[in-house]
């Protein structure tokens, strides 16, 4: 297993890089530019954003600004050979008269330096520790209730095929994979936010000078995007887990558990799950950056401050440094969480090993 | 028994409020405001990059010069500001600031000349940290500051009017950056970068003190050390990035102050009997912008050398390059029935709920410098379509569109998407120019592309819109000047150029002695040749609005101050 998890990651080294390049391609490829939006005011003279355009880097060819982010600034060298010679970066005056040029100091990538935020000015990777808790805490919490509620819901429905409870689950089920993000938060906001006043409209704490003083108050403020975001889940489960149970359900082994009179509970919820839950180990990966994504609008919407808003926040600022960091990070955990799907289906199914195994 | 419960009812009914309005300092609930816009970035206001940003610091900071609301110039004596008055020197180039000495920031460091020092040094020295406002400091020439620290005298390069905007400046506590006047500029500006006083400005020179800061939210709180008392408890900014449930949760209570909320939400907020409202003519206005020259030949307005640089006549104004006009727009008779074609109301009624204010030009109603005579271009198809008759314009061929030597005439407004505003704009344009045989296809882009379009001068027709500064001066340079019509880079995209106009501008802005009395005929005179050239096609100013719950008194907010004296507000939680 540990050579396979090994073999797995440095085979994600090439896709990773492979990421990045269509990254940066795309980002390139975008209008506009960061220079041009931080100086957009008539009353910056041309020089002065001609200047900062230059300083900034934008001015060289494509391949020369990749390189520059993935090995950084600062020269490499090694044994005395020197492997990169990083880049001068161009001092200019404050009319925008280039008067010299001093040695860059970003480490690039290969030195876990994602750089310095155009916008908000801070060192990127400092701001991604600052977000990633609140993203985790709403998506692990969304996915835990996608599988405390989906699961059981799916198994029920399965073993009740055909009445009430199926029927109900299966509309609610579609009801909720159709309703918007976007939508289903604002109503959740306005009628118990709003009108009932039961819940807060946003944030992670009470907007008071002291915030969180309790446990409760962090719950409170979890609950509404918590559910927004783990309704999703609860119906893609509870739909994967009502037909996974039903081909388990059709199997022998399943009559012959009935057949010497094990409570339907056991038979269910012991012997059917386990077999069941193999298709949905493969759905966990892919769930965890998906996530990602979907905290998008459920951030926004629920003022939660996550990783979701801060990505889209960077794509709209042309923020490279922190779109590309993002990039990075959503292909590590595409990737992470990917492996993890391929391990936890061995674990589930025994009958399953991996190649390279040991 | 009944007399005394209806007397302690009136007793109680009376006293509720005096006690309310008897909080002493810091014993005020919260302000409580909601961001908007995106995450809070470092809060120096030497690095701000953004609305935001600015919306801490200025609590934080001290105004080296006032700005009376009321008037929105700059002016002696303002509370809580440092410049108690000034003289100019007779040339209009040095300007001496007597500055008072009852400010104090929240260590104990009085505010002095040495603080506004740094900031112009610092300002000087922009690029070295990453800050785009190197070119405020750009005609300041000297900065002296007396022995005593409370005399500044500021000399600049040319006499402009500009000059003031120039030298004021928000105050951060230069000492907290280990600067010392003995160093001037030799200072390693670098050490901006990333300094903690960005991540946590403790020492404050405004009535709120910095407390602590994370991605949701700023708490600042009372500072106690203030030349006045600051009767609320704090201030809490918090980021609520999605517009509608920002104005929900002010209407909820969860907020108790909002700024400019969604127009569609206005009526609402001004029905609501827990708030209280405050309209201001705004300062934000959309505008559809004709590209004059032919968009398929973009190239630059100016006479140049031969390394490029921009040619100046004997009166030092940019000489002009005849450019290859528009098929559509570079006839000044077509632009002229477009403004006659379009219903200005209609767009209003329907784009911001009857929350705007038409400009008959390019100064927005609450400028000093509007013209009082002027008034906007009304609505005459007759008279529209006299004009394009004599521009040659006819539908010939009887299909509903005019055309000309075989052209028709059909263009694209293009208008960035996501902008629902301007997308109705557009769309109401479209419909209204129909009416007198335009073809209109309207694109709603991503906003960028969009710029870079308009950057490059390779379009038809553009809807966009400004966000004026405070305090607003009427200079456009750059925007409708020869000067300013720059392939790739310049903001005069239309590619308008009238010398009489590059000529007001310059003068306007170079008036002697400045007074406003004085350079308001030049503009007034500016707004008549931009309305009659249509140097854009004028749309209208979007009316402010600030709100508050009524939990809040004393509060008196002014057109672009909504915290004005907040210091004194009382809030019952």
């Amino acid at each position: 297993m540990g050579r396979y998890i090994l073999r797995r990651l440095i085979q994600a080294i090439p896709t990773l890089l492979g990421i990045t390049i269509l990254a940066f391609l795309i980002m390139s490829a975008a209008p506009g530019g960061p220079a041009a939006a931080m100086t957009f005011d008539p009353k910056v003279p041309a020089k002065q954003r001609e200047a900062m355009q230059e300083k900034l880097g934008f001015n060289d060819p494509l391949p020369v600004q990749y390189l520059r982010w993935l090995l950084g600034e600062r020269p490499i060298q090694v044994a005395g050979v020197t492997l990169w010679a990083g880049r001068e970066i161009p001092i200019f005056d404050r009319l925008g008269n280039e008067i010299g040029s001093e040695q860059g100091t970003s480490g690039g990538i290969i030195r876990l330096d994602f750089g310095r935020s155009l916008f908000y000015k801070r060192p990127v990777v400092d701001m991604l520790k600052e977000r990633a808790g609140a993203t985790v805490q709403l998506g692990a919490f969304a996915l835990a209730i996608g599988f405390t509620i989906g699961i059981p819901v799916g198994i029920l429905s399965a073993v009740r095929r055909g009445g009430t409870f199926d029927n109900v689950s299966r509309v609610l089920a579609v009801v909720f994979n159709a309703v918007p993000v976007f939508w289903l938060g604002l109503m959740l906001i306005l009628v118990f936010g709003k009108w009932l006043e039961v819940l807060p409209m946003g944030n992670q704490c009470p907007l008071t000078i002291r915030g969180c003083t309790s446990l409760q108050d962090r719950v409170n403020h979890l609950i509404l995007p918590v559910f927004t975001l783990g309704t999703g889940w609860i119906a893609v489960l509870s739909r994967y887990m009502r037909t996974s149970t039903l081909d388990v359900m059709s199997q022998d082994y399943i009559r012959t558990a009935q057949a010497k009179g094990l409570p339907d509970r056991q038979v269910w919820f012991v012997h059917a799950t386990r077999n069941a839950l193999i298709p949905i180990a493969t759905i966990l990966g892919p769930a965890i950056p998906n996530l990602l994504s979907g905290a998008v609008i459920t951030e926004t919407i629920f003022s939660w401050p996550g990783l979701g808003r801060l990505s889209f926040e960077a794509v709209i600022q042309q923020d490279y440094p922190m779109v590309m960091a993002v990039v990075l990070l959503s292909g590590v955990i595409t990737i992470v969480g990917y492996l993890l799907s391929d391990i936890l289906y061995a674990l589930i199914d025994p009958r399953i090993r991996l190649v390279g195994a040991g | 028994m009944k007399r005394v419960l209806v007397l302690s009812l009136v007793v109680a009914l009376f006293l509720t409020p005096m006690m309310a309005l008897a909080q002493g300092p810091g014993e005020g609930g919260p302000i409580i405001q909601g961001n908007g816009g995106t995450s809070i970035g470092p809060i120096n206001d030497l690095r701000c990059s953004g609305t935001d940003c600015r919306a801490v610091t200025q609590w934080l900071v001290v105004s080296s010069i006032g700005v009376d609301p009321d008037t929105q110039f700059f002016a002696p004596n303002v509370e809580g500001a440092l410049t108690r008055d000034w003289t100019v020197s007779e040339d209009g180039l040095t300007y001496t600031f007597n500055l008072v000495d009852n400010l104090y920031w929240s260590d104990g460091t009085p505010v002095t000349g040495w603080d506004w020092q740094f900031a112009i040094y610092a300002y000087r020295n922009a690029d070295k940290f990453e800050s785009p406002y190197g070119y405020t400091v750009d005609d300041i020439d000297t900065v002296e500051v007396s022995e005593d620290g409370y005399t500044v005298t500021i000399t600049f390069t040319s006499p402009s009017c500009g000059v003031l905007s120039d030298a004021a400046k928000s105050l951060v506590p230069s000492h907290v950056f280990g600067w010392t006047p003995e160093m001037g500029e030799d200072f390693d500006w670098e050490s901006l970068i990333g300094h903690p006083y960005e991540s946590a400005p403790t020492v404050s020179g405004g009535p709120f003190v910095f407390e602590s800061m994370d991605s949701e939210r700023v708490v600042l709180l009372t500072n106690f050390n203030y030349y006045k008392d600051v009767i609320p408890e704090g201030w809490l900014y918090v980021t609520v990035p999605d517009q509608t449930v920002l104005a929900e949760r002010f209407i909820a209570g969860e907020l108790n102050v909002i700024e400019n909320p969604q127009v569609g939400k206005v009526q609402e907020i001004r029905a609501n009997p827990n708030l209280q409202t405050y309209d201001y003519p705004g300062n934000t206005w959309d505008y559809l912008s004709l590209n004059f020259a032919n968009p398929a030949n973009p190239q630059d307005g100016f006479e140049k050398d031969a390394e490029g640089n921009m040619v100046l006549d004997e009166n030092g104004l940019p000489i002009p390059v005849p450019q290859d006009p528009h098929p559509l727009f570079g006839d000044v008779r077509v632009r002229q029935a477009i403004q006659r074609a379009i219903d200005l109301d209609e767009i209003m009624e329907k784009a911001v709920f009857g929350e705007g204010t038409v400009m008959p030009s390019f100064l927005v109603p609450s400028s000093w410098a509007i013209d009082p005579e002027l008034q906007p271009v009304a609505r005459d198809l007759d008279a529209a379509r006299a004009l394009l008759a004599e521009a040659g314009w006819e539908d010939t061929d009887g299909d509903g569109i005019l055309d000309k030597d075989g052209v028709k005439f059909a263009f694209e407004v293009l208008t960035n998407e996501g902008n629902t505003r301007r997308g109705q704009i557009a769309e109401l344009v479209q419909q209204q120019l129909a009416e007198i045989g335009m073809e209109v296809t309207v694109s709603a882009i991503d906003f960028n592309q969009l710029l870079d379009i308009q950057d490059a001068q390779t379009f038809d027709a553009v809807i966009l819109g400004w966000r004026n500064a405070y305090p607003d001066d009427p200079d456009w340079t750059g925007l409708f000047t020869t000067d300013g019509d720059i392939v790739g880079s310049g903001f005069n995209s239309m590619s308008y150029s009238n010398p009489e106009v590059d000529r007001l501008f310059k003068e306007a802005l170079n008036v002697p002695g400045c007074a406003p009395e004085d350079r308001a005929p030049l503009y007034w005179e500016l707004q008549r040749i931009l309305q009659e050239d249509q140097a854009y096609i004028w749309l209208f100013a979007i009316n402010g609005m600030y709100g508050a719950n009524k939990s809040i008194t004393n509060w008196s907010p002014r057109p672009n101050a909504p915290f004005w004296h907040a210091e004194d507000w009382v809030i019952t939680q």
